[in-house]
């Protein structure tokens, strides 16, 4: 690919999305532009931070970067966030959070953008050119 | 005035009826037993009446004070002509004693037209019955100047009981009358009024009602003589609000001016609201000595009131749900079509088949269409129901986000683009408004640049004049054609045949500047290029 040159790599990336066709074309755009090696996706907030509670100890299945849709059934992306600050200090040093949604509610947009834990906010769909903004 | 001058003659019947605003009162100041006052000209010898004109003339100190008195002294004889007028006449008529005396029936000139009839009837009643007559009555002066007067006078008679003369006094009461007619009006316009007013005596026990006018009465449905001598707190009931009550008592404890809406009870037990003020009245030492007050039925309003609170609250409910709904609803619709363009994405790094990829092309293009058409609507929605912001704006970097953002669209990669931003003073409006307006000018530049045209450029320029910013884009592009010059910012309208918008760009863009307070203008030539011309005012 002719953006791969420009893409910095991580080794894991973790995708929480409800919605599966996205899963699907993040998976493969990440795959396409070797953005990471492994890709976890998760469908839902709890089994996000269930994963990561689980492998708290395991720094290899640990992710490097966490791709956060915003809506979500039950659980949103902004219950992740704050449900996220209380995992251990080690974890999150190690590990990027980007918003990634289709929302156009300029609320949804500020209030991720102020969470200092959120490094970036894409907007769907992702594509190899936005993927290669991440340079975090 | 030989005609009037008939009714004078004891005898003669022919009189018009008296009027209210005169009066003939027996033993008034000037009464003087016939008798006493008869004796009392007549000399002891037994000669003939002396005339008073007579007696005066021949008397300095007597002329002296007679002259001096306030009021004008008078003697008339038998046929009511002047025999003698005082000094004073001058400044009540404007005329000289010369000229009375010489012109005997000159005051009855004087009379105004509409009080000469009962002036005459009165006298000549009195002749006949003999008593002193107190009459007041309207004379027009030498200069037209009109002035009320009270004539005082009594009938003289002779030995034979033959009326004599007429002896009175002319006292200028205008400046009563005039009091009298303010006060008469100010007592109509109290009675009349359209609000109830009712005045109590605070120095009386229990601050009792010393006057009740009919507004209050229909308004309460009790009469003036029910309500009278009672304490304004007949009027209460069961609803009445007892802090409303206390807040009464409290303002007229510290002599002070109570408002407030209370619920008040008619005579018929039907609660109604009462907007009511109750203001006190002093004296000019400060001390209160009434209070008024003003009662105005507001059932109706208040009943208006509640349903405008009502509907208010429902109102906000309905636009908050909408807000939520276009929201929700823009994501829901979104969110599939996000997902479309993703797997065209996806579909394009799998082929290499040309037509494949065009077909992806075509399907990415009709789905950025609706996703625009989507935008636009949530635009339109935010621009309608939410608050003008006020930022500092930074054209700059506005300008350079917009162009950044349109970086993508097809053929943005040929049409070079310059700005040009000169203004030192700080600029405030809604920032996100100004974007958006911005983004739309550039973005219709763009897709409507000419195809033709070997140079496709957009210019824009920022200044400040007087209070506002204006905002120049020019391009090159194909023009508006002037039939639609018109048409272009409403709804749905699309100029253009390329099939590329929702038809709401322009319109987004005039309903935003008509909420900025801004205008609008623009310029345009088929084939040679557009310049629209935004002014902005600084907030």
């Amino acid at each position: 690919m002719k953006h791969e040159m420009d893409i910095k790599k991580y080794k894991t990336v973790m995708v929480v999305d409800d919605n599966d066709v996205d899963n699907y074309i993040t998976k493969r755009i990440i795959e396409a532009s070797s953005f990471a090696e492994n890709v976890i996706t998760k469908l839902s907030v709890s089994s996000a931070l269930d994963y990561l509670r689980l492998n708290n100890e395991n720094q290899n299945a640990l992710p490097e970067l966490i791709l956060l849709d915003i809506r979500m059934p039950k659980a949103t992306g902004f219950d992740f966030l704050e449900a996220y600050q209380f995992l251990p200090a080690m974890m999150r040093e190690k590990c990027k959070i980007v918003v990634i949604s289709s929302t156009l509610d300029i609320n949804d947009i500020t209030k991720a953008m102020s969470n200092k834990q959120v490094c970036k906010f894409i907007c769907k769909p992702l594509n190899i050119e936005s993927l290669a903004e991440i340079n975090l | 005035m030989k005609e009037l001058l008939r009714f004078f003659d004891p005898t003669s019947n022919a009189a018009g009826s008296s009027q209210s605003q005169f009066e003939t009162i027996p033993g008034e100041v000037l009464y003087v037993p016939v008798k006493q006052s008869v004796r009392s000209t007549k000399p002891v010898s037994g000669e003939p009446l002396k005339k008073v004109s007579e007696i005066i003339q021949n008397d300095v100190l007597i002329q002296t004070v007679v002259d001096n008195i306030l009021d004008v002294i008078y003697s008339f004889d038998s046929d009511n002509r002047v025999s003698y007028i005082s000094g004073k006449c001058e400044e009540f008529y404007g005329y000289t004693q010369q000229e009375f005396l010489s012109d005997p029936d000159l005051w009855i000139r004087c009379i105004h037209p509409e009080d000469v009839l009962t002036v005459i009837n009165t006298f000549r009643n009195s002749a006949l019955s003999g008593k002193p007559i107190r009459l007041e009555y309207r004379i027009v002066k030498k200069n037209e100047e009109l002035r009320w007067v009270c004539d005082k006078n009594i009938s003289i008679y002779n030995e034979k009981g033959k009326l004599d003369r007429r002896d009175g006094s002319i006292t200028d009461i205008t400046e009563r009358k005039n009091f009298e007619e303010t006060l008469r009006i100010q007592r109509r316009a109290i009675e009349s009024a359209a609000e109830g007013i009712v005045i109590t005596n605070p120095n009386l026990p229990d601050n009792p009602i010393i006057f009740a006018n009919e507004k209050f009465c229909e308004n309460t449905g009790y009469s003036s003589s029910e309500v009278l001598g009672k304490n304004l707190r007949f009027l209460n009931g069961s609803d009445t609000s007892v802090v409303e009550i206390q807040n009464i008592n409290n303002c007229i404890r510290t002599c002070k001016t109570f408002r407030g809406e209370i619920q008040h009870y008619r005579k018929d037990g039907t609660p109604f609201w009462n907007l009511l003020v109750i203001a006190p009245v002093f004296d000019e030492r400060g001390n209160v000595t009434h209070y008024v007050s003003l009662q105005n039925d507001v059932t109706e309003n208040k009943k208006w009131q509640e349903a405008l609170i009502a509907n208010n609250a429902e109102l906000k409910k309905i636009n908050s749900e909408l807000d939520r709904f276009v929201y929700s609803a823009s994501h829901d619709l979104r969110a599939p079509l996000v997902s479309v363009l993703g797997l065209i994405n996806v579909a394009e790094m799998d082929t290499a088949d040309p037509a494949q990829k065009q077909y992806l092309n075509m399907m990415r293009k009709s789905i950025n269409k609706l996703d625009g058409f989507i935008q636009d609507i949530i635009i339109y929605s935010r621009n309608s129901r939410l608050d003008v912001v006020k930022n500092t704006i930074d054209f700059k970097s506005i300008i350079d986000e917009v162009v950044d953002n349109l970086r993508f669209m097809e053929g943005a990669g040929r049409i070079e683009i310059y700005k040009e931003i000169e203004y030192t003073t700080e600029f405030r409006s809604d920032q996100k408004r100004i974007s958006v307006i911005l983004n739309n000018l550039f973005s219709n530049a763009i897709k409507y640049h000419n195809l033709n045209q070997k140079k496709p450029y957009v210019s824009v320029n920022v200044r400040m004049i007087e209070g506002y910013a204006e905002i120049k884009l020019t391009d090159n592009g194909e023009g508006i054609a002037a039939e639609n010059h018109d048409k272009i910012f409403e709804m749905f309208f699309r100029a253009s045949e390329r099939n590329v918008g929702s038809g709401l760009g322009l319109y987004i863009v005039k309903e935003i500047i008509d909420k900025l307070n801004g205008t609008i203008s623009f310029e345009s030539t088929p084939g040679a290029g557009t310049t629209f011309i935004v002014r902005i005012p600084n907030v």
